[in-house]
């Protein structure tokens, strides 16, 4: 990937943001509740497997499959963990963002 | 939870729709969040897991479509490149096709709905009886308890009995009594009202889950008698007394005489009119300290919630292991269990649940029958597209995607179809509502997701069902063959005639299946409800009087009151006889109990016979036309003077005294040391319950003196009024009136109305039965007919040639109707078999039902080969129209 990183939608953002927060411990369901923890809204589940697959295809995220446990009804567990290109994205996402925003605070004040 | 949950299978099929490395890894987080949180029942977790899977199967859904567009922008590929590319462009084709064959699709879509739409209709009643869960918190874990004896599986408890299970259970979080009243409402200045409620044990709304939505439900304390003058409103009566008052608490209803005082309003949740009936209010079920002790009558209705974890089974093994050692310290409880089974059961009762099933089986052949025509449909369109298909073929399109483009097709006219049924199952639903719920606010039938769910079901696989086997032979396109026989001009493979004989013969047999249960159903509902009872149901006209409160504790005054009403009502004008008693006979009378027969060894209190006992006035035989055929009937002198006697009916007289007369026998009631001997005095004729399909748990019937038993609560009054005069329901109101204005009195109706109220939801489902093989008739015969027609345009040109070299008409005639008739006649008698075969099954499900029917069941397969041939022979004599010289210039 040697093309600059694109701009992250905002769901993308939470997700990629999410899993940072979660560290390790990082698969869908824990992601999609710390979303939901952090912002106050609801988070689709289907929105964010597909979320999930469309930054691991983009190359942003890289995942392993952990042990299955009983509960899962013996089903292996999907883990993600944000790849270096995933974190330059968010980088020049949030930058994106801040150069949009500097120099409004001033003007929105007289709006 | 009970349990880990399992995925249902819908789910693994949607999620197939992921990439295949996400597949297991989402089922697994599903099923650990569904595992996590108790979501109230196993099914209720399985039913969230589908609906996530949906969920997530639609975003994959939409990001393949987002993504194959994507890269249209952006690369431009060849039309139908991307699978959902491919997909659409089906769609999109198929589309086409239906707009550009209007009729086609109009006729398909169209019998669809009506084949779905039975379905539906029947599952929403279904739905309403069986599937769906009670809409109490964890409803599986409510469960009703009854009492068991050699004679029946659905006794009632004694109090005794109750508080014993009640407190030495350790199944139940709650276990409570209850029983339905109907108190008299007495409000000063107002007309006295009949309620009807639930007298309830204290944990009764713990129990169904139910919190009071103003004050409380019940306390133990409010269990004994003297302090339970205090009542629990519903919403809806609050609503209509009170105007929805937030005040209420504390006001006080004079109910039988008693000022009680409101501590509580239930919400509209409490309330289920289907499981308890109409509900205005809910009394304590109080005891005096004798009553709470007392074993001997039987008369307490016992449900309970199940504490968390415990299954039915464990529950039912603890249960009857209690009543086993009960049995052991009292001798009146031998030979006696208890039973559990799920609250919701009872919604409905067996006869209800076989005939509901029995509908919902025989919708399924209307349905086949639609099927069976969509596929001939499309069989005879996918012929005369067969050199579409092979262009298509011969241009490239693999026989993977040539089928995928048919079954699209079938797809789109099925779910087209589904969405109308859904239509035409809400009117039936309605309608359906309108005739059983007409006397119970708030009931209903009801077109929820679940039966959405169903139609959707329904939908596809039916498309799957008439679409595939198109689809193959689309499939199939040959280049060569297909441009061969379009010049030949004859028609398609010869795998299509087998095909369609197939469907042919299919249609006759499901369409004869059909109307032989629906037919010998509606005939053996008719037979059973003019089966004569051994009385006369007919120019009868009855009302409930109640008598309550403190004026009516003593039995003599209870009986001044019975003669005296007996009196003034024989001299209204147009009445001719004059019956009263405790119940009218046409569901079953009101109370039984076990028997001696004097001179023979006694059995232990269980295993007596079970005999109906029956309070009657001194004219009830006369009235009600009962042929009495021994001894002779009950006289005013059988009062408090000569009180034991009894009059019993045939089947009592030859099982006790067989081949001697009964005249002057006795038998005896109660416990030794409280025995009571009766003699028999004289013999009636049996006497039927026309309003019951089920079977009376006894079939033995005993009549006491009503001046000598004097039931307490009310009675039944009937009329011999042939002309049911006008103003008759004025003069009974105003006689009950002149006598004591405290006194309501209820449902005056006539008898027979009675008994078609009890058959009400029975013979309503034959009405739908008897709507279900017209339509299976009527689509059979469609079916039929165009085949038939379409066989003769597709041989035109044969017919033509044939005609040339010299057939004679009649020759042309038994070419098209000899094929038809010869299918016609071997669907008949494989129909034949299968009706048979659904006669044998009504018999097994209605035992009651007169269904022997020989007569009916060969007129039908008559009628039904009579009209298929009829189908086969329009067009057949079209084919003899045909004149060679167009025939051969259309070739």
């Amino acid at each position: 990937m040697s093309q600059p990183p694109d701009f992250l939608g905002e769901f993308e953002q939470l997700v990629l943001l999410a899993l940072l927060h979660l560290g390790d411990a990082a698969y869908a369901v824990a992601a999609r509740e710390e979303i939901e923890r952090r912002t106050g809204r609801r988070a689709s589940r289907g929105a964010v497997y597909v979320t999930l697959d469309r930054l691991e295809k983009k190359g942003y995220l890289e995942s392993w499959l952990a042990d299955p446990t009983p509960r899962r009804g013996g089903r292996a567990k999907r883990c993600f963990r944000v790849r270096p290109e995933g974190l330059a994205a968010l980088r020049h996402s949030r930058a994106t963002l801040q150069r949009m925003w500097t120099g409004l605070e001033p003007r929105l004040r007289e709006l | 939870m009970t349990g880990p949950v399992t995925p249902p299978p819908g789910a693994r099929l949607l999620l197939g729709l992921l990439p295949e490395d996400l597949r297991e890894p989402v089922l697994g987080d599903l099923l650990e969040e569904a595992n996590d949180t108790a979501r109230g029942g196993p099914r209720r977790a399985r039913l969230w897991l589908l609906s996530q899977a949906i969920v997530i199967a639609a975003a994959f859904l939409a990001e393949r479509v987002r993504r194959g567009r994507l890269r249209a922008e952006t690369e431009r590929p060849r039309k139908g490149d991307t699978v959902m590319g491919s997909i659409r462009q089906d769609l999109r084709y198929a589309a086409r096709t239906m707009m550009a064959a209007p009729g086609f699709t109009a006729v398909a879509v169209l019998t669809l709905a009506l084949g779905i739409g039975a379905n539906t209709a029947m599952f929403s009643v279904l739905n309403t009886y069986v599937f769906r869960a009670l809409p109490y918190p964890a409803p599986d874990r409510l469960v009703r308890v009854f009492r068991t004896s050699p004679h029946s599986q659905s006794w009632p408890h004694s109090a005794g009995n109750f508080f014993d299970h009640r407190e030495q259970n350790d199944v139940f979080e709650h276990l409570v009594a209850f029983n339905p009243i109907g108190p008299n409402l007495s409000q000063p200045a107002e007309p006295a009202e009949r309620l009807r409620g639930i007298a309830v044990t204290a944990d009764f709304f713990d129990a169904l889950g139910v919190r009071a939505e103003i004050g409380r439900g019940f306390s133990r304390d409010e269990e004994v008698s003297g302090a339970d003058n205090v009542v629990v409103l519903s919403h809806r009566f609050w609503m209509r007394k009170f105007g929805g008052d937030p005040n209420v608490l504390g006001r006080s209803l004079r109910l039988d005489g008693t000022d009680v005082t409101v501590v509580g309003v239930m919400p509209p949740s409490a309330e289920h009119p289907l499981l308890w009936g109409n509900v205005h209010l809910w009394r304590p079920l109080s005891f005096t300290p004798e009553g709470r002790q007392d074993r001997g009558s039987n008369w307490l209705q016992a449900m309970g919630r199940l504490k968390p974890g415990v299954s039915i089974e464990r529950a039912q093994d603890a249960m009857a292991r209690l009543a086993a050692s009960l049995a052991e310290q009292h001798p009146d409880n031998r030979g006696e269990s208890l039973r559990l089974e799920p609250l919701g059961r009872s919604l409905s009762d067996d006869v209800g649940r076989n005939v509901m099933w029995f509908t919902f089986g025989l919708a399924g052949f209307v349905l086949l029958i639609a099927c069976a025509n969509l596929a001939n449909l499309q069989l005879a369109r996918t012929a005369a597209r067969s050199r579409e298909y092979a262009v298509r073929a011969a241009l490239g399109a693999g026989r993977a995607r040539l089928m995928r483009q048919s079954l699209t097709e079938s797809l789109l006219v099925s779910l087209a179809g589904g969405a109308l049924s859904l239509a035409l199952a809400y009117a039936v639903v309605t309608f359906i509502s309108r005739r059983l719920f007409g006397e119970l606010p708030g009931a209903e039938v009801a077109v929820d997701l679940s039966v959405f769910g169903f139609a959707l079901l329904c939908s596809v696989l039916t498309g799957l069902v008439f679409g595939i086997v198109p689809a193959w032979l689309a499939s199939r396109a040959d280049v060569g063959q297909a441009l061969r026989q379009h010049v030949r001009g004859a028609t398609s493979g010869r795998s299509h005639h087998h095909l369609r004989h197939a469907l042919i013969v299919g249609e006759v047999a499901f369409a004869l299946i059909l109307l032989t249960g629906a037919g010998l159903f509606l005939k053996g509902l008719e037979r059973f409800a003019h089966l004569d009872p051994g009385w006369q149901v007919d120019g009868l006209v009855t009302a409930n009087v109640a008598l309550q409160g403190e004026d009516y504790t003593e039995p003599a005054r209870r009986v001044a009151f019975y003669e005296q009403l007996e009196e003034r009502l024989r001299i209204l004008p147009g009445v001719e006889a004059v019956a009263l008693a405790s119940s009218q006979p046409v569901w079953g009378f009101r109370s039984s109990g076990g028997v001696v027969v004097e001179g023979r060894p006694e059995p232990p209190t269980a295993e007596r016979p079970e005999v109906f006992l029956e309070p009657v006035s001194t004219r009830y035989f006369e009235a009600l036309g009962v042929r009495l055929l021994e001894g002779r009937a009950f006289t005013p002198q059988d009062t408090a003077d000569r009180p034991d006697v009894v009059i019993i009916n045939e089947t009592m007289a030859r099982r006790f005294w067989p081949g001697e007369s009964a005249v002057g026998k006795r038998i005896g009631r109660g416990p030794l040391e409280e025995r009571r001997w009766l003699e028999v005095v004289g013999v009636v004729d049996d006497m039927g319950f026309p309003g019951d399909l089920g079977e009376p748990y006894t079939r033995l019937q005993a009549f006491r003196p009503l001046a000598a038993t004097a039931p307490s609560g009310g009675v039944t009054v009937m009329l011999r009024a042939p002309t049911a005069p006008e103003g008759l329901e004025a003069a009974l109101r105003r006689t009950v009136a002149d006598l004591d204005p405290n006194q309501a009195i209820y449902q005056v109706r006539t008898v027979r109305s009675l008994v078609e109220a009890g058959l009400g939801g029975v013979s309503l489902l034959g009405t739908m039965l008897g709507a279900f093989a017209a339509l299976g008739l009527v689509l059979a015969v469609i079916g039929i007919y165009g085949v038939t027609a379409y066989t003769v345009t597709q041989r035109t040109g044969e017919i033509g040639i044939r005609m040339a070299l010299g057939a004679q008409r009649l020759d042309v005639l038994w070419l098209i109707l000899g094929r038809g008739a010869s299918l016609s006649l071997l669907g008949v008698v494989l129909g034949i078999g299968g009706g048979y075969a659904i006669a044998r099954l009504l018999e097994s499900l209605v035992p009651t039902l007169p269904t022997r029917d020989p007569l009916t069941f060969g007129l039908i397969a008559l009628g039904l080969t009579a009209v298929v041939l009829a189908a086969c022979y329009l067009p057949a004599r079209r084919a003899t129209k045909v004149d060679p010289m167009v025939a051969l210039r259309y070739e």
